[in-house]
């Protein structure tokens, strides 16, 4: 009985680190880009990147659902090269979770950049440093606060994640059966004990990383020029 | 080497406001952009370095083109050989001391060290400070760290952006004898922004005036000051600049004695003055008092001859303005209306002014 839940609980960890990797990878950029730009579009970006902050999960979960499967060129195309399909598989767990975790990422990094590089950026400008020079010698330390705060709720976003995951993911044990789907279906199946552990850890879990922001943020103001 | 030249050819319009700027800057010495809060000093200084970009006009510095609006180019801040201290000397906090003057030295590709970093950090006194952090300096302490990092990185021109604004005046009096003789010294051309005469006469060879976003003149310091008056905030003319030439240093009384036509006035001592100098002295229009004989027993020992030359009683106020002819220019004197009525001066009259000896030094 227990096995089931360890593999629904590292199968949500590998889900939180996975999608906060690439969350960092392509969050960063798209941060970068909304701090610098001037473009007009710009209030049309952020709006998408907030998005799901409002939209229900199953929203997302139901359009992806659609975007992903294999009758779609995207879905098709991944079929072809990888022999699995997108939906109910945990590359399609990424996606979902990326998008749905998006804004957790950027709204922190992009107002680290707003506010603590800015300055920092120009004044290593001027002593000579090349843009990507300076990106990463003087704005992502300036902005380490953003990072660390975008990286944490990222993560601890995605461990709570349901309704995207069980729209495009299902429930298939040891493949997309995350945490949050297990405590679900054990209360379904009125298995409270199980249900009561799993919720318990998930509690603990988050507030232990939420914890780890606050005191973070209290340890290391930041200075801003 | 003949002098190279900062051309600037600005028509632009910048968050909300204008900038007309048209002169030719010589690379050399001390230059000041001058004027009042909001006229587009600060801006100005962006563009030449870069952190800003003119929808229209060009900035040449000898034969670089650094912007050109009209050609879309624009040459970005790193590769122009141009250092900024930016308004409240910004440093890189997550560095050390030591850690911000390596990184402005390490990123000046394969040219060679024009200064060697222990002859900066020497000069500006800041090997006690080399293992701090920047938000644990004082504002005089983060001037001398930024100028030493912008120094660090060779640049062919220097720009300073109200280097001693931020300062109170035991911060600015640590700060101007390290800013003095930083032109000379490190053989680099400077230009200042500042809202303050003092700093502008004590520092400047030549003074840029610019009044809502134009530039309104261009030229020797003294002479263009005159011209323009001075106060800070209104710009109106509220004093002059005289020249005089220091005669006697007095390292005792720390004091120095400088010679103005006929009259001798008795100056604090200033660092690096030596006999023989041009000094410019700044003598407000409220500083002084009006005397009809010479003056006897009192303290204020500066004195200088001059005559009348006009009375304007300013409308719906308690004080008038005394213009007086000291033969090399015409100094305004603001006293009451009732002195002036109580001296019974007139146009014509023979008269002294008498200056502090601390109101000299501003």
């Amino acid at each position: 009985m227990m096995v089931p839940e360890v593999s629904a609980l590292l199968l949500t960890l590998r889900l939180a680190l996975v999608t906060t990797g690439v969350l960092l990878i392509l969050g960063t950029p798209l941060a970068w880009w909304l701090a610098t730009t001037r473009s007009r579009l710009r209030p049309v970006f952020e709006t998408l990147v907030a998005l799901p902050l409002v939209l229900p999960p199953t929203v997302i979960g139901f359009y992806l659902l659609i975007a992903l499967n294999p009758t779609t060129p995207l879905g098709g195309f991944w079929l072809t090269l990888t022999g699995e399909t997108l939906t109910f598989s945990f590359t399609g767990l990424v996606i979902g979770s990326v998008l749905y975790s998006l804004p957790f990422m950027v709204q922190p990094l992009q107002a680290a950049f707003e506010t603590s590089a800015r300055i920092p950026m120009q004044l290593a400008a001027s002593l000579g440093a090349a843009p990507l020079d300076a990106f990463f010698t003087v704005a992502v330390p300036a902005s380490i606060r953003g990072f660390v705060t975008g990286v944490v709720l990222s993560f601890a976003h995605t461990l709570g994640e349901f309704g995207v995951v069980l729209m495009v993911g299902g429930n298939i044990p040891e493949r997309t059966r995350v945490v949050s789907i297990a405590i679900y279906e054990q209360v379904e199946t009125l298995n409270y004990q199980q249900a009561h552990g799993l919720s318990g850890l998930l509690l603990a879990l988050s507030f232990c990383v939420l914890l780890f922001v606050y005191v973070f943020n209290r340890r290391f103001p930041v200075h801003v020029g | 080497m003949s002098v190279s030249v900062l051309q600037l050819d600005l028509d632009t319009v910048y968050a909300g406001f204008s900038l007309r700027v048209q002169a030719e800057i010589p690379l050399q010495g001390v230059t000041a952009i001058f004027g009042p809060s909001g006229s587009g000093k600060s801006t100005l200084l962006r563009l030449i370095a870069g952190l800003e970009r003119p929808q229209r006009g060009r900035i040449m510095a000898g034969p670089d083109v650094w912007v050109d609006a009209g050609q879309s180019l624009f040459r970005k801040p790193h590769r122009r050989s141009v250092g900024i201290v930016m308004q409240g000397a910004p440093l890189l906090n997550h560095l050390s001391v030591r850690g911000n003057l390596t990184y402005a030295a390490q990123r000046q590709g394969d040219r060679p060290a024009a200064y060697p970093f222990s002859r900066v950090v020497e000069s500006l006194d800041l090997e006690p400070l080399l293992a701090r952090r920047p938000p644990s300096l004082s504002g005089g302490e983060r001037q001398r760290v930024a100028l030493a990092q912008a120094i660090l990185t060779r640049p062919g021109l220097l720009l300073l952006d109200e280097p001693l604004s931020a300062l109170d005046r035991a911060r600015k009096a640590e700060i101007l004898p390290y800013l003095q003789d930083l032109s000379s010294r490190f053989d680099l051309p400077i230009l200042l922004v500042s809202h303050d005469v003092d700093e502008v006469v004590r520092l400047a060879d030549r003074v840029m005036v610019l009044k809502a976003g134009s530039m309104v003149d261009f030229g020797p310091v003294t002479e263009t000051l005159n011209r323009h008056g001075f106060d800070r905030d209104t710009m109106d003319r509220e004093g002059a600049i005289l020249s005089g030439i220091a005669r006697k240093i007095d390292r005792e009384l720390d004091l120095m004695e400088v010679e103005i036509g006929a009259d001798t006035l008795f100056l604090p001592r200033e660092e690096g003055r030596q006999i023989g100098d041009v000094v410019p002295i700044l003598i407000r229009a409220s500083d002084v008092a009006l005397a009809l004989q010479p003056p006897e027993g009192l303290s204020i020992r500066n004195a200088l001859r001059g005559r009348v030359a006009s009375i304007r009683r300013l409308p719906n106020s308690a004080f008038a303005e005394v213009g007086v002819d000291l033969g090399v220019l015409v100094l305004p004197v603001r006293i009451t209306r009732a002195a002036v009525e109580a001296l019974s001066l007139r146009a014509g009259q023979n008269i002294w002014a008498l200056v502090k000896t601390t109101t000299l030094a501003g």
